[in-house]
Formats: C-alpha cells, sequence, structure tokens
C-alpha cells in the first residue's frame, strides 16, 4: 500500500481553556478570524503544502457542527475526522496515542489555532535534512501591546525558555519558565556537547512538530505523558542528552524494563548508520566527536525569519490581535487566494462599512448602521441607527436598533437590545444584554457558565 | 637620536605597511616615491655620497623589518641608480663616456668620487623623479594598454587570485573584444571570488573554479594572465601560492604564461633556498582550518604558505609597461634597473 | 613621531608579573616576562602584538627583576626592535605589589592614564588588532555609561591544548554581547552549571559560550581603575568580572565580551601547559605575524628547534622540543616534549621527558628527568638521578627535609599548595601535557544511567561512578604492590582516577581504604597472615597517611573496616581487632574518633562482637591514663 512520506494530524479538540469567555459555547476551532474559522488556516496550510489528506481530530460532540462548517469551505484537502470522547480532558499527547495506529508514516502535529505566513515545507525540510527525531517551528514574538476587550488583568504570558545549539541548530534545552525558581541549572554535559548554546526566552512555539514515527510508538508506551509540548518533547529533548544503555546493541529485547527504553525505539536504520559514518560530513566543529555526536535522538528546532507571522490564537490576546492582522496579510498567509471580504449570501444595506469589515455569510447590516474594522459572523443581524467599531461579532447574533458597540467580541447567539452602550467588553454566548445597558471593561456572561469570573 | 631622525618617514612607512593600512604594491611604490622627493629636495644632504648613504640606510631598514616587502626597496634601489646616473653626467670627468673596453672588463679602477658636490644635482633629480613619478603612475593604463595584443576574440583566459593590474588589463581588453575570463579562487583566502565579481560587473563572462579544478580546465584555455609578487633576478616569480601547479599546468598544455608585472617588482635577488622562512612566508593556519576545529589541531600541523616560486622556464612573457620581454631578458632589465653595486647592500 | 593628537593614541597596560608559585622554580630567578619562548623573551612578542595591534604607548608594569626587565627594553629599543619603531614603553616599577588588583591600585594612584586603555595580564601573546575592538568599546560606552570592560575571548574547541583546563569558562551574553554571567569551570566538577533565571528572563536572547578561552586581554574604560581602588578584594581580572557581575546594581558597571575568530589568536602564558601549548601554536604560526627568531634549516625535523651555538652530537632521539642557546647535549641523550633553555648542558644517555631544564644547568649521566619535572636556574644534577614531577632548584628552600636534598645544587621544591586536593588538581592541570594520558578526556563522558533525574534540570544527579572508581583502585594498587610502585605514583593514579569518575573526597577515602583491606582478605589464611598484612599496611602506608588527614577521613576509615568485616563473612575472627589496632598505634585514626564511632555501631551485630574488645580495651587504657593524671 502507498505509504506517505509524512501524515498530518491538526489538533482541534482543545477547549480553548485559555479563552473561556469565548469559547464556552462554541468550538474553538470555528472562532471566526477573518473571513474564515480558525481551524481552516492549518488546513490550507497543510493543504498549501501538498497534503492531501489530513487526520482532524475533534471532541465527539462538536464533530457534526465542525464538519457542516468545513464542507462549506472549499478546502481540496481530504479530511478525515477523528472524534475523541470530550468525557476526560485530554491532552494533547493523548490525542496523538489514541491515533497511534492509524499513524504508519513519520508525523506532522499541528494545532488548530495556528495561522501562518510561513511555508511548512522549511520546518519539514530541516527534518529530513538530518533525520531527525523531532522537529519543531518557534517564531519570533511580534511585538505591539493591544487593549484587549475584558478587564484589565495583568497579563503574564507563559514563557518557554528554548535552547538551541547556534551551530547546528539542535534543540537542546526546553522548559517553561514558570519550572525554575531563581536558578536554571544545566548540565555540564550539555554545555560541553553543545558549547554554544542560544536560549530564547520569547519565542512563540508555533506547536507545529515533525516527528518520527517512533516517537508515536513510545509515546503510545509511556501512559503519562498528557501533552506533547508539556512533557513529551521535554523528555525528549533531555534525552538526547543519554547514551544507549551498554550493552543493548545487538542482544534481543529481553527484559520488558529494557523495552521500554526510549532508546530501543529510536533505533536508526543500519544502513543510514553506514552511509553517515562513511561520508566526511560533520554537522559540528569543536571537538573529535562523530557526525550529530552519535545520537540516535535528534531533535531540532527552525525559528522562522523575522518578518514572517505566526501566531497560535489560544488566548484573547492572539485572538484579538490576529483578527486585526489576517486580513492585512492574508495575500501571504493564504499564498494568493483572493479576499472575500463581504460574502455574496450577506445582505448589506448598510452605506458605512469601511473596506476593513468582514460580513459573513447570511449577515444582515440595516440601513443606516455603520461598521468600521468589525467581523460581522454568519446570520448575524444589526438593525438601523447601530453602530459597530472594532469588533468582533459571532455567528447569530442580533443587535437592535442603537447600540453603540466599540472594541468588543461578541460571542454567538448574544442579543443585545435597544439603546446599548458598550466599550471594550466581552459578551459570552447566548447573553442577552438588556436595553439601555452601559458597559465598559467588563465581561458579559451568564455566571453559571463562568465560574472563574 | 639623529640619525633616527633621517628615518622617521621609512618608519612611518614600514609600520603602514605592517599594520596594513597600506598593502597593494602600487600604493607602496607610490609611498617610496614621495618618500624620496621628499628626501632629495628638503633632505640633509650635501653631495651624491651622501644621500645616497642615506637612501641605503633607508634601505636596509625596511629589509631588515621587511625581508618580504620587494617594491619599496626596489624603487629606492632604482633611485640610487638615477643618482649615479646624474651624477655620472653631470660629473665633466666622464662626460665621454665609457668606452666599450671599460664595459666589457667591467674596470672599476676609476671610482666615482661621489662626495664632490653637484650644483644642480638636486634639482635634475627631482626633474627625473617627477618624470618617474609619470612612470609609476601610467605603468597600469600602460600595461592595460596592450591587452588588445595579447587577447583576442572569444579567446579563453585563465587568471588567479585578484590583482588590480589584470584587473585592468582585462577589462580594458573587453571594452572591445569579447572573451571568457576563468578565475581560480585561490584558497585558502579566496581573493578570485572578488575578482570575479569586479569582472562580472564589467560584463565579463566569468567563471569561478577552484584551484583543484585547475588542470581540467587547463585543455581549454588559451592563455594564462597572472599577476606577481615580484620578479626574481632568473626571471622566476614569487608569486601567490598556487601559481606554480596553474603554471605547471599550462606548461603541460602548452598554454603561454603572461605575467604582468610592473618595473618596481623586479627585484635583484635569487632563491637561495626554499625553506620556508627565507623565500616564504606561512601565514596562520586558521584560514586552512579554524581554531575552534578542536581537539584534531593537537594531533596536526598545518601550514598555510603564502607564496610559492614559479621557475622562469614555466613564464612565457612579461609583460611591463615597457612591452613584452621574455624571463630570460629579465637580467638586462635589472642591470638597467639598478646598479650592480646595490644589489647585495 | 606621529601627527595625531596625544589624546588618540590608545594606551596599553602590561602587567609584567605572575604573583602565583606556577613557574616556581624558575620564576624566582628569571621574570616571567623575559622567559625565552622558542628562544625569544616572552616580552618581545608581547610588545610586538601591542605594537601591531596599533598600541603606541606602553606601560610595562614590574614588581620584581625590574633591572632586567628594564635592561632589556633599553636593549631592545637599541637595536631598534620592530615595536620601538612605532611605540613607546615606559616601565613602571612598583615592588610593594603583591597581586594583579594591587598593580592596577597602583597605576590608580599615578594617574597616567589618559582614556580607554587595553589591558594585558602576565604572559599574554596574540595577533589580535586592537583597534577596531577599542572602537568598539567607545561606540559601547556610548551608549552604556557602566560599560567597565570588554574582555576578549577566542573561539576554541574543547580539548585544545591552548585552553587552558584550569581556565574552562562558562560565559553567557546577550545581544548586545553584555556579559551577563561568568564562571571559571577550571577546578569545580559540578556536574551542573546554575544560571540565575532572571538573566533568561531579562534578555530574550542569551548565548551560553563554552567554546571559549579568554585571551587575556581586555579593553577597559578609564572607571576600571577606580574600581579596583574601591574593591580591595580584587586581585585579578577574573574577581574585577565577578565582583561586577554580582554587585552590577551596586558598582552600576557593566562587563562586555568581545569574541574573536578566525585568524586572530590570543593566550597567556599563565602556567607550564600553557607555555607549552603556546610555544607550540607559535610555531605552527597561529600567531601569525608574530614569529620565532628566524629558524634554521635542520629545525625541522622532529618539529625541534634549536638556538644559536648547539652542539647536538647527532642525536637522533631528540623530538618535540625547544633548545635554547649554548646548549650542549651528549651522546644517546633522549629529549622528548621538553624545553632546555640556554647554556644548559646535558651529559650523555640523559633521558629528558616533558620537563623544563632551567638555563645554567648541568644535567650528569645517565639521569632521568621526567613528568612534568621542572628544573630551575644553575642546578646540577648528579649521575644516575631519577626525578620525575618535582620542581628542583639550585638553593636550599626553607624547612627542607633530608630526602628533598638531591645533590649540592639540587633541591626538591615543594609547594604549599600540594598539600590540598584541589592544588594538586590545579597544579595537575597546569603541568605540561602528558601527550597520552590526557585528565580532560575521561570526565564525566557517559548518562549511562536511563534515570530520569540523571538528566533533569531541576535536581542534582547523583551518580554512580563511585563502583568503577572502586575497580580501578584495587587495580592500581594490586599492581603496585605487586611491582612495588611508588606510593606517590599510586596517589597520583587514584586522584586521576577520582576526577575521571568524579567521586567526592569522602569516598575516596572510604573507598582507598576498603581497597587496601580487601586485598589483605587475598592472603592465604595461616600462620604468617598477620606478617603479610602488616606488611601489605606498611606499604601503603603514605596512601594511608595522604588520605586519612582529617577525623572525617578517620571515621570514612573506620566505616571501610566495618564495611569490609561484614560484606566478607570469612574474616579472621581477630582481622578486626587487628587492623584497629593497627590504624590506631599508627595514628591513622584517634581515639576519639573511635568512640565516636563506636556509638553508632549495632550493639546487637556480630561486627560490634569483633570490635567491643578493641574499645573496651581503649576504654580501659583511657582509664588508666585519667588515673594516673590523677
Amino acid at each position: 500500500m502507498f505509504q506517505p512520506e509524512f501524515q498530518a494530524v491538526v489538533l482541534a479538540a482543545g477547549r480553548g481553556s485559555r479563552m473561556p469567555e469565548i469559547t464556552s459555547g462554541k468550538p474553538k476551532c470555528l472562532l471566526p478570524v477573518g473571513t474564515k474559522p480558525l481551524v481552516w488556516y492549518p488546513l490550507y496550510k497543510l493543504q498549501q503544502s501538498g497534503f492531501t489528506d489530513v487526520i482532524l481530530v475533534v471532541l465527539e460532540n462538536h464533530k457534526s457542527e465542525i464538519q457542516a462548517t468545513l464542507d462549506k469551505s472549499e478546502l481540496e484537502i481530504k479530511i478525515d475526522y477523528f472524534p475523541v470522547s470530550g468525557k476526560e480532558d485530554l491532552g494533547t499527547a493523548d490525542s496523538l496515542r489514541l491515533l497511534h495506529d492509524r499513524l504508519k508514516s513519520d508525523v506532522l502535529v499541528i494545532s488548530c489555532d495556528f495561522i501562518t505566513d510561513f511555508s511548512l515545507k522549511g520546518v519539514l525540510d530541516v527534518f529530513r535534512m538530518h533525520d531527525a527525531s523531532v522537529a519543531s517551528l518557534f517564531f519570533h514574538p511580534h511585538g505591539g501591546e493591544l487593549t484587549i476587550p475584558g478587564p484589565k488583568s495583568k497579563h503574564k504570558p507563559e514563557r518557554d525558555l528554548v535552547g538551541i545549539d547556534a551551530q547546528t541548530n539542535r534543540l537542546v534545552f526546553l522548559a517553561s519558565a514558570s519550572d525554575f525558581e531563581s536558578e536554571l541549572s544545566l548540565p555540564r554535559s550539555l554545555l560541553k556537547k553543545h558549547t554554544h548554546v542560544k536560549m530564547y526566552s520569547n519565542l512563540v512555539d508555533s506547536h507545529v512538530y515533525v516527528l518520527k514515527n517512533w516517537v508515536v510508538k513510545y509515546l503510545n508506551s509511556q501512559p503519562n505523558f498528557t501533552t506533547i509540548k508539556g512533557e513529551l518533547l521535554p523528555h525528549i529533548v533531555k534525552k538526547q542528552l543519554s547514551k544507549p544503555p551498554k550493552g543493548a546493541e545487538g542482544k534481543s529485547i529481553v527484559s520488558k524494563c529494557d523495552s521500554e527504553d526510549i532508546f530501543n525505539y529510536a533505533k536508526e536504520d543500519p544502513f543510514s548508520i553506514i552511509i553517515r559514518e562513511s561520508s566526511s560530513y560533520n554537522d559540528h566543529i569543536g571537538d573529535s566527536k562523530p557526525t550529530y555526536h552519535g545520537d540516535s535522538i535528534r531533535c531540532y528546532a527552525l525559528i522562522a525569519p523575522r518578518d514572517s507571522f505566526g501566531v497560535r490564537v489560544n488566548t484573547l490576546a492572539t485572538y484579538w490581535a490576529v483578527n486585526s492582522k489576517v486580513s492585512e496579510r492574508w495575500d501571504k498567509i493564504t499564498n494568493g487566494l483572493s479576499l472575500v471580504l463581504r460574502h455574496p449570501k450577506s445582505e448589506i444595506k448598510s452605506s458605512q462599512v469601511d473596506d476593513k469589515c468582514v460580513v459573513w455569510e447570511g449577515a444582515k447590516l440595516h440601513e443606516k448602521t455603520s461598521f468600521k474594522n468589525s467581523v460581522i459572523g454568519a446570520n448575524s443581524e444589526v438593525c438601523s441607527f447601530s453602530r459597530v467599531f472594532n469588533c468582533i461579532v459571532m455567528n447569530n447574533v442580533t443587535i437592535k436598533e442603537k447600540v453603540a458597540l466599540e472594541n468588543c467580541i461578541v460571542s454567538d447567539g448574544v442579543t443585545i437590545e435597544k439603546g446599548c452602550q458598550i466599550k471594550g467588553c466581552l459578551i459570552g454566548s447566548h447573553h442577552l444584554v438588556p436595553e439601555n445597558s452601559e458597559h465598559s471593561q467588563e465581561v458579559l456572561t451568564d455566571s453559571d457558565r463562568l465560574m472563574e469570573f | 637620536m639623529p640619525e633616527n631622525e633621517n628615518l622617521t618617514d621609512v618608519i612611518k612607512l614600514i609600520s603602514d605597511i605592517r599594520h596594513g593600512k597600506v598593502f597593494n604594491s602600487y600604493e607602496i611604490a607610490l609611498r617610496t616615491e614621495q618618500l624620496l622627493e621628499k628626501l632629495i629636495s628638503e633632505g640633509q644632504w650635501n653631495n651624491a655620497r651622501e644621500l645616497m648613504q642615506q637612501i641605503k640606510d633607508k634601505i636596509r631598514q625596511v629589509s631588515q623589518s621587511l625581508p618580504l616587502e620587494a617594491t619599496a626597496t626596489n624603487i629606492m634601489r632604482h633611485i640610487l641608480k638615477v643618482i649615479r646616473e646624474e651624477f655620472d653626467l653631470g660629473s665633466e670627468k666622464k662626460a665621454e663616456g665609457q668606452s666599450l673596453h671599460q664595459i666589457v672588463t667591467g674596470d672599476q679602477s676609476d671610482e666615482l668620487d661621489y662626495s664632490e658636490s653637484h650644483g644642480n644635482l638636486r634639482n635634475r633629480l627631482l626633474d627625473h623623479l617627477t618624470e618617474y613619478k609619470v612612470e609609476l603612475e601610467t605603468s597600469t593604463e600602460n600595461i592595460a594598454a596592450q591587452a588588445l595584443e595579447h587577447i583576442h576574440t572569444n579567446e579563453i583566459i585563465l587568471t588567479v587570485g585578484i590583482s588590480n593590474t589584470v584587473e585592468k588589463f582585462l577589462k580594458h581588453a573587453a571594452k572591445q573584444r569579447k572573451f571568457q575570463v576563468i578565475v581560480v579562487e585561490a584558497a585558502p583566502l579566496y581573493r578570485g571570488h572578488k575578482m570575479a565579481a569586479s569582472l562580472a560587473n564589467s560584463n565579463i563572462q566569468t567563471t569561478v573554479i577552484p584551484d583543484s579544478g585547475v588542470f581540467a580546465m587547463m585543455s581549454r584555455v588559451n592563455k594564462v594572465i597572472i599577476g606577481t609578487h615580484s620578479v626574481m633576478a632568473d626571471g622566476g616569480l614569487r608569486a601567490a601560492s598556487g601559481v606554480h601547479a596553474i603554471a605547471l599546468a599550462a606548461k603541460h598544455y602548452s598554454v603561454p604564461v603572461m605575467v604582468l608585472s610592473h618595473m618596481y617588482k623586479l627585484t635583484p635577488t635569487y632563491v637561495c633556498s626554499h625553506e620556508k622562512d627565507t623565500f616564504n612566508m606561512c601565514a596562520s593556519p586558521a584560514n586552512v582550518i579554524p581554531y575552534s576545529t578542536g581537539p584534531l589541531l593537537n594531533k596536526i600541523t598545518v601550514y598555510n604558505p603564502i607564496f610559492d616560486y614559479v621557475p622562469p622556464e614555466l613564464v612565457t612573457l612579461f609583460i611591463s609597461h615597457q612591452g613584452g620581454n621574455a624571463p630570460s631578458y629579465v637580467y638586462r632589465l635589472l642591470s638597467e634597473l639598478y646598479h650592480p653595486d646595490d644589489y647585495e647592500l | 613621531m606621529s601627527i595625531k593628537s596625544k589624546d588618540d593614541i590608545i594606551q596599553a597596560v602590561v602587567v609584567a608579573d605572575t604573583f602565583g608559585d606556577e613557574f616556581l622554580p624558575l620564576s624566582s630567578d628569571i621574570p616571567l616576562a623575559l622567559f625565552p619562548l622558542i628562544n625569544r623573551p616572552l616580552i618581545d612578542y608581547t610588545l610586538e602584538f601591542l605594537s601591531l595591534g596599533g598600541i603606541e604607548e606602553t606601560f610595562l608594569f614590574c614588581c620584581s627583576h625590574t633591572d632586567a626587565i628594564k635592561a632589556h627594553i633599553n636593549q631592545s629599543v637599541k637595536d631598534k626592535a620592530g615595536w620601538s619603531l612605532t611605540m613607546k614603553v615606559n616601565v613602571i616599577v612598583s615592588e610593594s605589589c603583591h597581586s594583579f588588583g594591587d598593580c592596577l591600585r597602583d597605576l590608580d594612584r599615578k594617574g597616567i592614564l589618559r582614556g580607554n586603555f587595553v589591558l594585558l595580564e602576565p604572559g599574554t601573546l596574540s595577533n589580535i588588532k586592537l583597534l577596531p575592538i577599542v572602537k568598539k568599546h567607545n561606540e559601547v560606552a556610548n551608549k552604556d555609561k557602566g560599560a567597565a570592560m570588554t574582555v576578549i575571548y577566542q573561539e576554541a574547541g574543547i580539548g585544545q591544548m591552548g585552553r587552558d583546563l584550569n581556565e574552562e569558562v562558562v560565559v553567557a551574553v546577550n545581544n548586545n554581547n553584555r556579559v551577563l554571567f561568568h564562571r571559571k569551570l577550571g577546578q569545580s566538577r559540578d556536574r551542573k552549571i546554575e544560571f540565575p533565571l532572571e538573566i533568561f528572563l531579562e534578555n530574550s536572547n542569551v548565548s551560553l559560550h563554552h567554546n571559549l578561552k579568554d585571551t587575556h586581554i581586555a579593553i577597559c574604560s578609564p572607571s576600571v581603575l577606580p574600581l579596583f581602588s574601591d574593591n580591595f578584594d580584587f586581585q585579578s581580572k577574573d574577581d574585577f568580572v565577578k565582583g561586577l557581575l554580582m554587585n552590577e546594581e551596586i558598582l552600576g558597571s557593566t562587563v562586555y565580551c568581545h569574541v574573536t575568530k578566525g585568524s586572530h589568536f590570543g593566550g597567556a602564558i599563565t602556567n607550564w601547559r600553557m607555555y607549552q601549548a603556546i610555544s607550540h601554536e607559535l610555531q605552527n604560526k597561529w600567531i601569525y605575524p608574530l614569529q620565532p627568531p628566524a629558524l634554521k634549516a635542520h629545525n625541522l625535523k622532529n618539529g625541534v628547534v634549536t638556538g644559536d651555538k648547539v652542539v647536538l652530537n647527532d642525536n637522533k632521539k631528540i623530538a618535540n622540543s625547544i633548545i635554547g642557546d649554548n646548549v650542549t647535549i651528549g651522546k644517546n641523550v633522549q629529549i622528548e616534549h621538553s624545553f632546555i633553555l640556554s647554556n644548559t648542558k646535558i651529559a650523555d644517555n640523559v633521558i629528558i621527558t616533558h620537563s623544563v631544564i632551567g638555563p645554567n644547568c648541568h644535567i650528569k649521566a645517565n639521569s632521568r628527568i621526567t613528568a612534568s619535572s621542572i628544573i630551575g636556574k644553575d642546578v646540577v644534577i648528579e649521575n644516575e638521578q631519577f626525578i620525575e614531577n618535582s620542581l628542583v632548584q639550585s638553593t636550599q628552600p626553607e624547612n627542607c627535609e633530608e630526602k628533598d636534598k638531591l645533590g649540592k645544587k639540587a633541591f626538591r621544591l615543594k609547594l604549599e599548595t600540594d598539600d590540598d586536593d584541589l592544588g594538586a588538581l590545579s597544579r595537575k592541570l597546569s603541568q605540561l601535557h602528558i601527550g597520552d594520558s590526557p585528565v580532560e578526556e575521561s570526565e564525566d563522558e557517559a548518562f549511562t544511567d536511563s534515570e530520569d533525574e540523571e538528566l533533569s534540570y531541576t535536581q542534582s544527579p547523583v551518580p554512580d561512578d563511585t563502583k568503577l572508581f572502586f575497580t580501578e583502585v584495587i587495580d592500581s594498587l594490586t599492581r603496585g604492590f605487586e611491582d612495588e610502585l611508588r606510593c606517590e605514583n599510586l596517589i597520583l593514579e587514584i586522584n586521576s582516577s577520582r576526577y575521571a569518575y568524579n567521586v567526592t573526597v569522602k569516598e575516596v577515602n572510604f573507598n582507598v581504604i576498603k581497597a587496601i583491606l580487601i586485598m589483605s582478605l587475598r592472603f592465604p589464611i595461616g600462620a604468617q597472615y598477620f606478617s603479610q598484612f602488616v606488611r601489605l599496611l606498611s606499604f601503603f602506608a603514605p596512601i594511608l597517611k595522604n588520605y586519612i588527614r582529617n577525623e572525617g577521613a578517620m571515621l570514612d576509615c573506620l566505616q571501610a573496616i566495618e564495611d569490609v568485616a561484614i560484606s566478607n563473612e570469612n574474616v579472621n575472627e581477630k582481622w578486626v581487632m587487628f587492623t584497629m589496632k593497627w590504624f590506631y598505634d599508627k595514628d591513622f585514626v584517634t581515639e576519639d574518633v573511635i568512640m565516636e564511632w563506636s556509638k553508632s555501631l549495632d550493639t546487637k551485630s556480630r561486627f560490634y562482637g569483633q570490635v567491643k574488645p578493641f574499645i573496651e580495651w581503649l576504654e580501659e587504657a583511657e582509664e588508666a591514663s585519667s588515673s594516673e593524671d590523677d
């Protein structure tokens, strides 16, 4: 049977727990971003990179909704839905583990919330070049603080410490800054092996990982890993420093203990070892160690150039920021797909809709309304004498007359009654905003849905 | 120290050369000429002997500090000869000139007394120097002007590394003819890359090849045109390392090797030994293999010689601003340039 | 001479003296600055480098042998040495200085430096072009007023000769090349390196370098001197860097670094190993255009360089060595990896390997000098002497023991630092590099255990190389006992295994004693047993003495006895008693420690039964003695 070089997996079973205000009633992957739902972007990216098939991991109860949405989105890539039960909280590694018997090739794992203008080919090539175990993609952060709707919170982003060998681009260290108190201690052997390590603390992990097939098999044998990024990857990165247990070579796997060792999974094709040994190529200078230091586990990192754009929409801040950027960068992100800002099946009677606005299918914008820099979701309706500036209005929202909305995110099914003045608010799904209310910098939601606030 | 006082200008030149502030031979030549001009016009000398002595001091100073620097000493040597000639001309005693007999026997018995003072020696020397300066300044152009005699349409020319003179020569030819240049990159400094870029910018069809590709390419080359660091008294070359191999390949395929050389590159010394420290110099191996390579360096010795000696039989023609000369004629040019007494100082 | 105004001139400060004992005994007769390096005084190279680097005024700071240095400088100026053409050298004498820091404090008082200056530690050689780096330092200093120093490092691979093992360094720098973290690893055996977390959080991109070696050259702002004056504890440049980084807020000063690559080389002769390494590198042109004096034709063979008027007597066994002027070498002499300084006579059949022979020495026939021995000036080594890993000088040092007297004009010199562990290690790392036993290689190579903690970044690993260490110790000792090798060599061997397996002092003590005791169990049990045992113990007494130095070690010793006794069921009933008594009699363990230790024993165990008689005996003896006192 034909076996592709890579199998792509899009993880869309997340609940969006970092932005519960707007994801409580709806799959995170269907949040509107520009003219498309969020998950469309990674799928399109894969399609552009030459993938013809993709496995989309979704929560069971969201499957139909997602499928219905994507069926309309004119993607050519063949989507293989893989529903997982939503009863337990599944981590990314758990999802992958459930999939393991369907993964026969090396795997490209990508998250449903990743939007970029950088080609995935780069990271695939890094993987191919070094016959890597893991290749990952990082981005430089894009500065610029934006005021996010909702109450002002001290926004403290999680920071990863990423150590990359400056000479070989090996990923040699990966941990979250919050794991340490005041000191970071590195094994001396790490510095002896990688004599020049660049330690980054502000890179954006794209959550695009290319994994050798054995990594998935190994993951299957390690039931306690729940996330790829938090546990599996740091573990493998660390294991690069280990040497296979002595005497393991040549012996058949006898004891059970041995068989769980990572080096029994990370075995290289003897043929490629011979090829490497007979070549004069070496990936590093500075000691007399063989190519790749003789490691069978090799993790690589690719940092996308500074001018490229890559973002994970997993917090309100990024969601808010990406919406303003996605139309500007549409050309680069989609590589020339034409941008339809106003869906032909929408009904726009307003004359004051600026060209930064996105109007989805079936939206109804009545006369004498005014729109600036906003997204109006499918089947939403905005009545006369209302204005919507800098807002994201999701699907099936009704905005009555004389409403002024500014800097807001309005979730699905919200109804805003007449005469409201709302600034900088988050409005949870199916919330009803009573007449003439005035709000600013608040979260408006049915309180029982959101215990945290 | 008064004697040191006289040497300050040459010390400045030496230090500039050592510190790499001037490095191409043309600049050194100009600086040397200026220095001499200043000495002759403003210097403390009363007669030819004193002047010659001062110049000889300078030559010694330079050759002691920079044993491999040829340009400055050659120019000063040449000026010594000029002083002798001017003195001869001015000296009434010698007005009738040397007889053939004297030339043949080299009879030195009636050595001139250079300590006689000469009223207008200074002015005549300055005139001569001005003339010499013009010669220096136009030397490159004059060499380049001969390009059309040597480069013909559709020829393939091979050159190596970088050389101002060769660059101008080729560009001059390219104004009227279409030909192709192969540039040998000259590891480990890879100066050939820069040369190729410059040629390509002047719309010359240029190919860069690695040093190892020379032999393979030589069969299709029509002429090898190179510059040199200096020309030895036997007509051999002290040229960038790698040139010997190129010259041998050219010999194998009977490709003519033309060497563009200014007159001041002609040096009245011979190669006495091939040991690295007398004729040659080894630069830091860092260009060959970086210091950061690691423990490997404990086990190996790396040599990075700068020069190659190319024996005269491998050179077809020298091209100077006066025209072409065979290597066997170099001795004759030398005797025109320098007085035999000044060969060894 | 120069057209430039005075203020544009970049000044350099060279400290000519080393204040440590690295080069004893030679440095008591010759200042480091005048050490011949391939037959040319070291200072000549240094000054040549400065002048080529674009420096026009240099202050040479001397604290000892000042006349010799002054004379040398004056002579060089007279001879128009290359540097004298463009650079002025002022010799500053201050005999009261006892450290590098003192010199700088003295300079501060003198106030002769005008602006930024280049600072060289003793024995520095380089070919770095300084002016661009000074310019860069100026630019940095314009942006960051606190910028005090730019330290220059050179890229060098691990395990290279030119990397001083005492000065292995880890440096963390940010995007602007500001040094955030600096730690010398030389003597530490930590498996972990702790970085303060905030350096990573405050800087988006931090480069961790372990591929550098210190060139011992620094560009200093004028604020460096007052900083030295204000902080009396700064003794060296490293103290300075460390102090500045630790008290960045208080001192308000920052350190930058510059990494040179390519043909730029820099290094300092800080010990004999570096002397050897830099000689090697100089010979191999790494410091081009700095060159040794013109070499002669026959020098190229076997890596031998000779000076003027050397009589070699057709010796074929001379290799990889540097031989000074006026050296006479007898017949059938073997010299390898060694340095023979000028005016020395070597008689027939002498073997010299990995050693330095000072000037005016006379090595008489059939002697052997090996294993990084340093022979000072004017020493006479008598016939058939065997000198290994020692420092020898011609005059009698204070409190010299009888056994250290090797001849009328040869005395073995002991350094204080030899005694403690760290000193011994640093000594080992500073010795001449002995080709095939690299100390650095055998280090923590493998993390064979697949224990996760081993590699975790947050916890310290618990390595278990002790077993390997133990077997190696047993091997060494068995061989030593059989071949009757000298105990000093065995100690050396044990110590190097110790570093190879990275075991703690405690474990070393324990395992060494255990190994000796275990060997005793191999003797056949019979009438001769205890006499053989005593012979064994007496043989190893120097080793025991070396390791059992304090009460902690005594405790380790007792534990070792306990361990051996318990784990070997069939030991002679009296073995424990005998062993304890021997150790007690020979003063290896004191009564107090034994009593202390005995309290921790399980009174029901069989072992306690074996020890009990001895303890009781001790107690009685004590009572007896105390009653005597009464």
